[in-house]
């Protein structure tokens, strides 16, 4: 008689996969997702148990936390690679994901999944800026800004700024930058600003690099090039009486101002700008060249931007010319105007902008 | 009949559309209002603004904000709504007001106001706001009378310049032959807010004016055609200038013709042609008779005459012949032989002019008679001795201005009135030291201007200008024996302008205390066009003033980018 023999059947352990592990480098506070990827020889249900362990080893996991930073259950495992380990002093350089996998009866994958990741340090992160309210001109102060994170230690954690400049051949690079305090933007805790005042004493192009480094010996490197222009000459913006044209006298029948109201330049303005030490004023130089004269004999003492010609001064139906030259800081010979020039300007490229006047005045 | 009907309920649906899609007009327009329209300061300085809030629906919210000199200032709700707002103004100055409205579904722009608050016990000085536009926009300048209130900041809101219209036209003779001309406009009821132009060669002008009448004076180049005065408006297209009437006279030196004088009238404010005196004293000048008008007579005698120039402002009748007389009893002195020295060294080759004022030194006669006064103005130059040459000067309580170099001067007395002077003294120039103080602790940078007055204005010494080191503190040297007004000003606007007439270098104090300053402030614009008004030139000028200092600003300033504008000019103060 044949017998019959049961047996339940024989449950068998699941086995469980990793996927999604990074191609690239992994860094701290990186943002990671894997995923299990199980299978029951018998079909039966699989639960997940995900533990990520912060480590300090190389690549081996050793020196790694006791307890894990992050788990879960699910199929997906979502995780932000921690900065530092449970110390809160040292930086992570493995992770550890442990992955089990057990069936619906209990049976437990063997072995547990493992992966280690070599977790490296991101180097901080730095933008350059600048800004000059006097058009980037030589012997002028340029503003430039420089605005650093770190993703990982934070933006306390960097080292101090490393500033460098680089300029012409007869540029004073050593003197070049000076402190400037500026603040800091409350809602960007994750940025720290730094600035510093640059000044050229020769145009041309200039270098300002700038270099964070974070504790782990993270560096970034940035440049800035600023093009530093000679400054462009004063220009007379606008002048009272009427200039005459070509030919033409102005007819002087009472005492008049000669006046330049508006001198238009990116450093000495008239009138004076308010509020603003570093703008200068317009140098004025006045001539006359009176009846009998064959040249404009500078009027010694007139230095403003005005000069007064009472015709009482002379006899009714005298010519003379009245001339004025303005001059800024950086002084520019009229050396390209001969004295005949009723106007002149330093720059051809530009003839509008002009630093001499001359007015012809038939005294009546 | 229906068919019309459709059409014009069509024609209305569209307009009604036109109007619902009208873009900006469907924005929620946010004004502000204010009473009383002129506040004053002080505990009972209470000001209510009420806040208009158009082309919107439903509840409102609206947020307030007060700020005065930066800080904020408390008000209360005056309107259930909270439309409205009452604050008092303790501090006479400008508050700013500013109102955001949230709507439903609507976007309101922000709304400010700024109230000028007055000081009840502010003295009050009327000043000319003068604005000339870059000469690249060819927009007329303005010259508008403002209040200056005395302890109080002045904010004049928008200033808007008119872009005016094109004015071209001809300056002609009555052939029709174009005149090259200067021309002198000012419009009516704004006479400093002048425009000048030439007429080219053919006649041809081309300015922009503001569209208003205008005076215009108008000088041909042509010795022959008479200056006129003109009024336009826009249609004008043309100016015929005349040779006007023939305008005679002589002028003697007691019962002897002057030759080669130089005469020009003034009619009216209208110069006259150039007339020079022949062999027996006659002249023709060229000019219009007005009927009425006071008329200026003007002569420049020869230099070799020695006689001073004569001035004399009567209601001539110029139809007639003009009888223009020196008087007898004025005497001229041969000055040749007289040293002029510097501590008892001869100064050759040197420039001397003698000046001096001189009255009743004759009159004109031209149906009215008139005293005439005038000035003498001699100029000379030492010989390499330093011995004045030949040339004769008027008798006369005199000043001799010594030109030892261009910036060395010096002022001595040369009283001809007896007898010419063996001697001129040329006394070296003298320091003198001045400080300028205000409320700051230290006025660095301010400006010293010292324009020359009496002997030195009338040899024509030019306006000297000094900036203080950084305590305020001028140090100088100024002609010995000269006079200056000294105007003190502050580019820096922190303290006012002020002037100390008839200075000489042993006469300034050791300091002098700036007045304090109010501001004057506002933002430019033009008419129809979105971009604010930058780089114009804005000046604050005396409103009362004649001659050069109706031209020297008080206070003067480029407006910005935003075309806003501060001036400092000196506070009034209060009573």
């Amino acid at each position: 008689m044949p017998g019959c023999f049961y047996s339940d059947p024989i449950n068998q352990r699941p086995s469980v996969t990793i996927l999604g592990e990074p191609t690239e480098a992994v860094h701290r506070a990186d943002h990671l997702t894997l995923a299990a990827a199980a299978e029951d020889p018998d079909g039966h249900y699989v639960r997940f148990q995900w533990r990520a362990y912060a480590c300090a080893g190389a690549i081996i996991a050793e020196g790694c936390d006791q307890y894990p930073f992050a788990d879960g259950l699910l199929e997906t495992f979502d995780f932000d690679v921690p900065i530092r380990l449970r110390d809160d002093v040292t930086p992570v350089t493995l992770l550890r994901v442990v992955l089990q996998a057990k069936d619906e009866l209990g049976a437990t994958a063997r072995p547990e999944e493992e992966l280690l990741l070599p977790v490296v340090n991101r180097a901080p992160t730095l933008v350059l800026d600048r800004s000059s309210r006097y058009s980037f001109i030589k012997d002028s102060p340029i503003n430039v800004y420089a605005k650093v994170g770190d993703v990982d230690d934070g933006p306390a954690a960097l080292m101090p700024l490393v500033w460098e400049v680089f300029g012409p051949a007869t540029g004073n690079t050593s003197n070049a930058l000076a402190d400037l305090t500026i603040l800091q933007d409350a809602e960007d805790p994750a940025h720290l600003q730094y600035g510093k005042v640059f000044t050229a004493n020769v145009e041309g192009e200039w270098t300002i690099r700038v270099t964070a480094m974070d504790p782990l010996d993270g560096i970034v490197t940035v440049d800035t090039m600023i093009t530093v222009s000679p400054g462009t000459p004063p220009c007379l913006a606008q002048v009272q009486p009427i200039v005459p044209p070509v030919g033409a006298l102005l007819p002087l029948t009472d005492p008049t101002l000669f006046q330049v109201p508006v001198v238009v330049d990116d450093l000495d303005v008239y009138p004076p700008q308010v509020g603003d030490a570093f703008l200068g004023t317009t140098d004025f130089k006045w001539y006359v060249m009176a009846p009998g004269q064959s040249s404009h004999v500078e009027v010694a003492g007139a230095t403003g931007n005005s000069y007064a010609i009472d015709p009482a001064s002379y006899t009714p139906g005298d010519l003379l010319e009245v001339r004025v030259e303005i001059f800024d800081r950086d002084p520019d010979l009229l050396t390209n105007c001969v004295a005949t020039d009723a106007t002149c300007a330093v720059n051809t490229s530009t003839p509008s902008c002009i630093q001499r006047q001359t007015w012809r005045v038939e005294v009546r | 009949m229906i068919a019309r009907l459709s059409l014009l309920i069509v024609l209305l649906i569209a307009g009604c559309a036109g109007n619902i899609e009208g873009g900006d007009d469907d924005g929620c327009r946010v004004s502000l209002g204010f009473t009383p329209s002129m506040p004053y300061s002080g505990p009972a300085g209470e000001i209510t603004v009420t806040a208009g809030v158009q082309n919107t629906t439903g509840v409102l919210a609206y947020t307030w904000d007060v700020t005065y000199v930066g800080g904020s200032v408390p008000f209360t709700n005056a309107a259930a709504n909270n439309s409205a707002i009452r604050f008092t103004a303790l501090d006479p100055g400008t508050y700013t007001v500013t109102l955001d409205v949230d709507a439903p579904s609507k976007t309101c722009n922000q709304e400010t106001q700024r109230i000028n608050v007055l000081d009840p016990t502010g003295m009050l000085v009327d000043v000319r706001l003068h604005v000339t536009a870059p000469f690249d926009l060819d927009v007329p300048p303005i010259d508008r009378m403002i209040r200056v209130n005395g302890g109080a900041d002045y904010d004049l809101g928008a200033v808007v310049l008119e872009p005016g219209i094109p004015a071209t036209g001809m300056v002609r003779t009555s052939g029709g032959t174009g005149v090259p001309a200067y021309m002198r406009i000012s419009p009516l009821g704004m006479a400093g807010a002048i425009t000048e132009t030439f007429s080219n060669a053919s006649g041809i002008y081309d300015v922009t004016l503001l569209n208003q009448p205008h005076d215009v004076l108008v000088i041909p180049s042509s010795p022959t055609l008479a200056p006129q005065k003109f009024s336009w408006i826009s249609s004008t297209t043309s100016f015929t200038v005349s040779a006007g009437t023939a305008i005679t006279g002589t002028v003697r030196h007691g019962v002897t013709p002057v030759s080669g004088a130089k005469v020009q009238l003034t009619i009216g404010g209208v110069p006259t042609t150039l007339g020079t005196t022949a062999g027996d004293g006659s002249f023709t000048v060229r000019g219009i008779a007005t009927a009425g008008a006071m008329v200026k007579v003007e002569v420049t005698a020869p230099a070799a005459s020695g006689l001073p120039r004569l001035e004399s402002t009567a209601q001539f009748s110029v139809t007639g012949p003009i009888d223009i007389l020196y008087s007898s009893t004025l005497q001229t002195r041969n000055i040749g032989g007289t040293e002029v020295r510097r501590g008892g060294a001869l100064l050759g080759n040197k420039k001397v002019v003698l000046v001096g004022a001189l009255s009743s030194i004759g009159n004109v006669t031209a149906g009215v008679t008139g005293n005439a006064s005038g000035f003498a103005r001699v100029t000379t130059t030492t010989n390499g001795s330093g011995v004045l040459p030949s040339l004769l000067a008027p008798a006369g309580p005199l000043s001799a201005v010594v030109t030892v170099l261009d910036s060395d001067l010096a002022v001595t007395a040369f009283n001809t009135s007896a007898a010419v002077p063996a001697l001129i003294d040329a006394p070296i120039m003298k320091p003198f030291a001045t400080k300028g103080i205000g409320q700051s602790p230290a006025l660095d940078g301010i400006r010293l201007d010292l324009v020359p007055v009496d002997a030195l204005a009338l040899a024509g010494a030019p306006t000297l200008q000094l900036m203080s080191d950084s305590a305020g503190q001028f140090a100088s040297s100024i002609a010995d024996g000269g006079t200056y007004d000294a105007v003190f000003s502050d580019p820096q606007g922190r303290q006012g302008q002020r002037i100390v007439t008839d200075r000489t270098a042993t006469s300034f104090a050791s300091s002098y205390d700036l007045p304090p300053a109010v501001s004057v402030s506002g933002t430019l614009s033009v008419t129809g066009n979105p971009n604010k008004l930058r780089g114009a030139a804005v000046t604050i000028l005396c409103a009362t003033c004649s001659g050069l200092g109706r031209e020297r600003p008080i206070a003067e300033t480029a407006s910005d980018q935003a075309g806003d504008f501060v001036l400092a000019v000196p506070d009034p103060g209060t009573m």
